[in-house]
């Protein structure tokens, strides 16, 4: 009882000092607040929870950037959350694009929704935006597992959200199923990390793994599959990936657009820093656990992109392929994740702090944004006017309305990876680096390349139908909603800029690519006692 | 002087974890499924307490554990919902009656 009393005696308050960088999550938590409150002052309650979750979004974004980075070296509450350039650059992204999917919703589906529905529907956008800004800045693992739940459980009843659309529970079953055994799965496995070495800590379990404190090989990889397991649902990484495709279908469009950019990016997000915080540890340094776990990601990344791809050609739904392009996507960004070590030296550069894989993930990341909600933007627009998400919904949509169909046209180039659009550029950042790593990773450049060219098939299928198929007759031209127009437009747009600004952008995610205590900081001993798992008090 | 060790508990933790993802690969019936899910939660429970006792007493398994099972009871009720949601469409509780997704 002495421990409880003494833990009792001083509770811990965090000051402002400590809470000053989470200025912007604070942001969203009050934005919650106010979702549920402003159905009792608005007679337009799906209107008002829009306005009230687009202001709380911008006070959140303008707060992120003005409060920034703390002084590296400071560890504030407890190191529970970590503040850094990475998470914030990272945050500042979901942000927007969080916006971006508030946009798609007024401009489609807020016409057939409920009124009163709003209030929920945006309570749980903004808490799976919550979680997953908070699965952006944390290595310990009682909140990894927080922010990964916070993330899942609205995302779960998103999907599902169309409650009369039979597809949509359907969905949602099939979600919260799977997602529900996979987080009892990581759950698990993090146990044994905890067991193993006494603290709830990466970064200590980290050092002591390099320390070589109580190896049971056996356990770590137990713990490790199960880490990748939680997080690998997230990302929709095979052979976790069976919820993809499906809730991508039955989800209404601006969840699935969410799901497709926020929920996999902060899973990649996450995957990276656990990561990170091990290859640090050991210094980068070609060892044995280090190069099983940059193997073991870099061949599922392999795998997810090789089966994304040759799922997708079978697919004649829009929302279908496009879900099957975002796990191929999330194979991509998983080969970045791989590259721990490299056999010049570190992956993170001594002097500036500068991250390799962070800079690679974060480029490709801000270029994915924009793709996929141009992407879907299309799509969603495409589907008000026809109301199909068949391919051939988009037959001659060069003639139906120009605009959207140059936009499809961008984005599907650009998720292609071919100039004059951004996606040429991040995938070749990402193939430049890691092609200079040295060691295997030229293994998958090639399974990049070969993807890539096969990918170009089916996103080819859609540019046909767009521009050389005729539309048929019961296929009128169509207006589509302003807002959603000028989103769609505006994706594109940026698109192109960012390719004309590659060099600018890339120095951004340069400078963002910083992490707290890698790379940087002298690594600090672990304070805590440690009992082998055959010990007994 | 202690007949109960570590890993008895943890024993008992992996046989609660095992019989719920056993179960829950195996079963087709919604709410067995979603008990197991619950069982195999838990096993990490257990698990969890099992490890901050004999961890020098330390208070972080148990606070934990307690997350755990808000984690557990929030997705129960949400689940449960969602039974109750796709009953009312189809008055079966059968898993393999909602297929018309192609996975």
């Amino acid at each position: 009882m002495n421990i409880v009393a003494a833990a009792i005696g001083r509770p811990y308050i965090p000051g402002w000092t400590d809470l000053g960088p989470f200025v912007a999550e604070g942001w969203l938590i009050v934005t919650v607040v106010g979702l549920l409150l402003a159905p009792f002052f608005a007679r337009r309650r799906n209107l008002a929870c829009f306005l009230v979750a687009l202001a709380g979004l911008t006070a959140a974004l303008i707060s992120l950037l003005w409060v920034g980075v703390p002084a590296p070296g400071r560890a504030p509450l407890r190191g529970i959350l970590i503040a850094d350039s990475f998470a914030l650059l990272w945050k500042a992204m979901l942000i927007v694009f969080t916006v971006g999917v508030l946009f798609l919703w007024r401009s489609t589906t807020a016409s057939e929704m409920r009124e009163g529905d709003g209030p929920e529907f945006f309570t749980l956008l903004i808490g799976a935006t919550l979680g997953m800004s908070l699965m952006a800045s944390t290595t310990n693992l009682l909140m990894i597992v927080m922010a990964v739940e916070l993330a899942s459980l609205p995302s779960y009843v998103l999907a599902g959200f169309r409650k009369t659309h039979r597809l949509g529970a359907e969905a949602s079953l099939k979600y919260v199923l799977f997602g529900a055994g996979c987080s009892a799965l990581m759950i698990y496995a993090l146990t044994f990390l905890y067991g193993m070495y006494g603290t709830l800590d990466l970064g200590a379990i980290a050092r002591q793994v390099q320390g070589g404190a109580h190896a049971h090989p056996a356990l770590l990889t137990i713990a490790f599959f199960g880490l990748i397991a939680g997080v690998g649902f997230k990302i929709a990484a095979v052979p976790f990936h069976f919820w993809c495709p499906d809730v991508f279908e039955g989800a209404s469009v601006e969840v699935t657009a969410f799901l497709s950019v926020a929920s996999k990016g902060a899973g990649l997000v996450l995957l990276l820093r656990v990561l990170m915080t091990f290859a640090d540890a050991m210094e980068y340094r070609a060892a044995q656990p280090l190069v099983a776990l940059a193997y073991a990601v870099g061949i599922l990344g392999a795998i997810t992109a090789t089966v994304g791809n040759t799922a997708a050609f079978a697919q004649n739904n829009i929302k279908r392929l496009l879900a099957y392009s975002s796990i191929a996507h999330a194979g991509y960004m998983m080969c970045a994740v791989s590259l721990l070590f490299n056999l010049n030296g570190h992956q993170t550069d001594a002097a500036s702090g500068v991250n390799a894989p962070a800079q690679v993930l974060l480029f490709y990341l801000t270029v994915y944004l924009f793709m996929n909600l141009g992407a879907f933007a299309v799509a969603a627009l495409v589907y008000r006017a026809t109301g199909s998400e068949d391919i051939s919904a988009f037959n001659g949509l060069v003639k139906r309305n120009p605009v959207l169909a140059h936009a499809m046209m961008a984005c599907m180039i650009s998720l292609i990876g071919l100039p004059p659009f951004a996606g040429f550029v991040a995938k070749l950042n990402l193939m430049l680096v890691l092609m200079n790593n040295g060691g295997g990773w030229w293994i998958l450049v090639a399974v990049i390349a070969v993807n890539s060219i096969a990918s170009a098939f089916y996103y080819f299928r859609v540019l046909r139908a767009i521009y050389l198929e005729p539309a048929g007759a019961d296929q009128p031209a169509f207006a589509g909603h302003p807002l959603g127009v000028a989103l769609a437009a505006g994706s594109g747009l940026a698109l192109v800029l960012m390719l004309v600004l590659a060099s600018p952008v890339s120095a951004l995610t340069r400078h963002y690519a910083r992490m707290q205590g890698i790379g940087g900081a002298a690594a600090t001993p672990a304070t805590k006692p440690v009992v082998t798992v055959s010990a007994a008090p | 002087m202690d007949p109960l060790a570590l890993q008895h508990y943890l024993a008992v933790g992996a046989i609660l974890f095992v019989i719920g993802l056993i179960g829950f690969v195996t079963r087709r019936n919604l709410i067995v499924m979603f008990l197991c899910t619950e069982l195999m939660f838990q096993g990490v429970t257990i698990n969890l307490v099992a490890f901050g006792r004999y961890l020098n007493n330390d208070l972080g398994g148990q606070a934990f554990t307690i997350f755990v099972l808000v984690i557990a009871a929030a997705e129960a009720s949400l689940a449960l919902g969602l039974v109750v949601l796709l009953f009312r469409q189809k008055n079966t509780l059968d898993a393999d009656a909602w297929r018309e997704l192609k996975g």
